[in-house]
């Protein structure tokens, strides 16, 4: 992972959208590691701004995370004639994908694919991507239902591409034990926005700090399919209420044609276009209901991470917030995680003797 | 080698443990796991009584000469369990470690135990129960996170995540399972914090298992995403070979069935025609997400060679890993 992307540590952040910042991947890249933005919340323009400004904050290699269908195709151009060092998708399907990878490849790019199942690495794989990143049960937002015990061990011996464990990992062990089962590398998402330079209300820090393992809740009634959030208020409400009824959606749709500047019948196609894209974790496409949530789900995530409203907004958040215990800068998060898991390993060594 | 709290308080070679298993945890399994150098457990809710754990206690003894234990059920049960009576039974034929599982503490077995010499490891999926165990006299605390086959707990939390977590809460030492098959999940877990690992699934793809070659072909066979927790909706989750009778359930169960139809599916009988008698749809055939990575079925002592050696090998990989970053 290291040689690929030619970066010191085999640490990576994860894109999350709302919660990554120009700022944020350009101390990742800077403290040795792959500084990823998370772009699809971005439009053709401000997407440009943003991969210009990380060039400003950093000379080490970077990455833009896209998921693909609804809205993002239009932030590739963007991200082709920028030259961003690293790609990584998620979600899509092959005939967008393809193309994606030959483009990036083409002026010198690797692209790296998000996959939660083994034929999903699979195919990744055969598209052309460089590397995968395995999104166990355990990580924030959208996974499948496998653990990283099993699914990173599976996933590694199924592709030649190296493997890049996500979810739960936030220290030395993590590190360690995913090398032990055949990653190359991780991807820290919740431990490295809970660090001095990220941009997040003091509200969302406080709810991760006091998130224990066990306050998380994985289930399609957040967006429409599987995604693992804080149980908060909001996120009981959800689960409780089955009043997908079409005024919920119908508000959101109102909220993201104000906040994307949208005119009535792109509300519509957008809808449309969530509608039909495969929803990827577990294949096929999504019912109208889940379409539906998917677009209440995104205006309750904006409240949550912009509003700073860890309450009655959704934080999408991973079982290993219940590790988190400080704020760091993400050089410390850095250094501590490659020192830590090195004494793991030596350890382990002198155990065999 | 291996030398860690677990090895060195149960007396065994290496910090393997197998799972006690319903149906599958018999005498020729147990002491094949205990002579390869692990510690293998019988079942004794599988005994209609005293005196037949006894039977299976002595048979076990004429097998191996190693340690090896018995695994007391907390968990509700179909039919009340004579715990009290396996106990004395345990005791009286000396067998030297118990495995007590369940949501709760084994607080009134605790005294008895000590009393009777028994080191006691309690088996659980959450923090706050490892922590009870541990005050409640616990010797040492398994975890199982949600991969596990079998009994997973109503917190589903990922092993990886929750070893970590039970590591840091505990002074005695930890055991991690649920998820784990070869060398690289014993590596990992010790990473984690673990001492030792508990491994059920893996041994069930084994010769000395008692179990119907359709069943173990299915392990062989399955991938990462063919199981299913089932038993929710009763506060019991268990989780399974994902079949069309086991979907059939969770249909049940999503619309509040009461327990007299879901009976008809989940009892223990049923769960022996998948395992004993390879009708793989007939009922509820426990097994771990681990089968993903299960692809033969091989010896006993194949199993603990296999991590044993793996370990030996990749340890010092992952030295230079580190060393080079």
């Amino acid at each position: 992972m290291t040689e690929l992307f030619g970066i010191e540590h085999p640490i990576m952040l994860s894109g999350m959208n709302w919660l990554t910042t120009p700022k944020l991947a350009a101390a990742v890249s800077n403290a040795g590691g792959l500084g990823v933005l998370a772009g699809s919340h971005y439009n053709k323009d401000t997407i440009r701004e943003a991969i210009r400004e990380i060039k400003e904050l950093t000379d080490k290699p970077f990455g833009i995370n896209l998921t693909l269908g609804v809205g993002t195709r239009e932030l590739i151009p963007a991200v082709i004639e920028e030259k961003v060092p690293v790609l990584n998708y998620a979600l899509g399907r092959p005939p967008q994908i393809q193309p994606l990878i030959e483009a990036v490849h083409e002026y010198g790019g690797k692209v790296i694919g998000t996959i939660a199942f083994v034929r999903h690495a699979m195919r990744s794989e055969q598209l052309g991507a460089d590397a995968v990143i395995i999104t166990g049960y355990e990580a924030a937002s959208h996974s499948g239902n496998v653990g990283a015990l099993v699914l990173v061990p599976s996933v590694s011996s199924a592709v030649k591409v190296p493997c890049i464990a996500a979810g739960g990992y936030t220290d030395g062990k993590g590190l360690a034990a995913a090398l032990a089962l055949g990653a190359e590398g991780i991807a820290m998402g919740t431990r490295l926005a809970a660090t001095q330079e990220a941009d997040v209300a003091d509200a969302v820090r406080e709810a991760w700090l006091k998130a224990t393992i066990e306050d998380t809740v994985i289930d399609p009634a957040f967006d429409g399919i599987n995604c693992r959030v804080l149980r908060n208020k909001a996120a009981e409400d959800l689960l409780k209420s089955n009043r997908w009824a079409a005024i919920d959606a119908l508000q959101a749709g109102l909220h993201m044609k104000r906040t994307l500047n949208m005119s009535y019948p792109e509300v519509f196609r957008t809808a449309l276009a969530i509608k039909n894209q495969e929803s990827g974790v577990g294949g096929g496409k999504r019912s109208w209901a889940s379409t539906m949530r998917f677009a209440v789900g995104s205006r309750l995530f904006s409240k949550a991470t912009i509003d700073g409203d860890p309450v009655n907004g959704i934080l999408m958040c991973g079982q290993g917030a219940g590790h988190i215990e400080d704020i760091p800068t993400v050089a410390e998060v850095i250094q501590r995680t490659i020192a830590e898991a090195e004494q793991i390993i030596r350890a382990s060594n002198a155990r065999l003797a | 080698m291996f030398k860690t709290r677990i090895t060195e308080m149960l007396g065994i070679e290496y910090p393997i443990i197998q799972g006690g298993m319903a149906w599958v945890s018999c005498p020729e399994l147990v002491a094949a796991v205990s002579n390869a150098g692990g510690l293998g457990l019988l079942v004794s809710a599988m005994c209609a009584d005293k005196e037949e754990l006894r039977e299976e206690i002595r048979k076990t003894k004429s097998l191996t000469d190693k340690p090896f234990g018995v695994n007391i059920s907390l968990f509700p049960s179909m039919r009340p369990l004579a715990n009290e009576e396996y106990i004395e039974a345990i005791i009286e034929e000396g067998v030297p470690v118990v495995e007590t599982s369940g949501h709760r503490a084994p607080t009134e077995y605790v005294p008895r135990l000590k009393e009777g010499n028994v080191t006691i490891i309690h088996k659980c999926a959450g923090v706050k129960h490892a922590r009870s165990a541990e005050q409640a006299g616990a010797d040492a605390v398994a975890v199982v996170g949600m991969e596990n086959g079998g009994a997973t707990g109503l917190l589903d939390v990922g092993t990886f995540v929750l070893v970590q977590a039970a590591a840091k809460a505990l002074t005695v030492p930890l055991i991690a399972g649920g998820g784990i098959a070869d060398a690289r999940g014993f590596v990992a877990a010790l990473a984690l914090g673990a001492e030792g690992v508990v491994i059920g699934t893996k041994f069930m793809a084994t010769h000395e298992a008692p179990l119907h070659p359709n069943f173990k072909q299915w392990l062989v066979r399955a991938n990462e995403t063919e199981t299913a927790i089932v038993m929710r909706s009763i506060g019991n989750t268990h989780r399974a070979l994902k079949s069309p009778t086991v979907t059939r359930l969770l249909e049940m169960e999503a619309r509040n069935a009461p327990l007299e139809e879901l009976v008809t599916i989940i009892g223990g009988t049923h769960s022996a025609d998948v395992l004993k008698e390879g009708k793989l749809d007939a009922g509820v055939g426990m097994a771990g997400q681990i089968v993903g990575i299960i692809d033969n079925v091989v010896s006993v002592k194949e199993v603990i060679d296999e991590i044993v050696e793996g370990a030996k090998q990749l340890v010092p990989r992952l030295e230079s890993v580190v060393a080079s970053a």
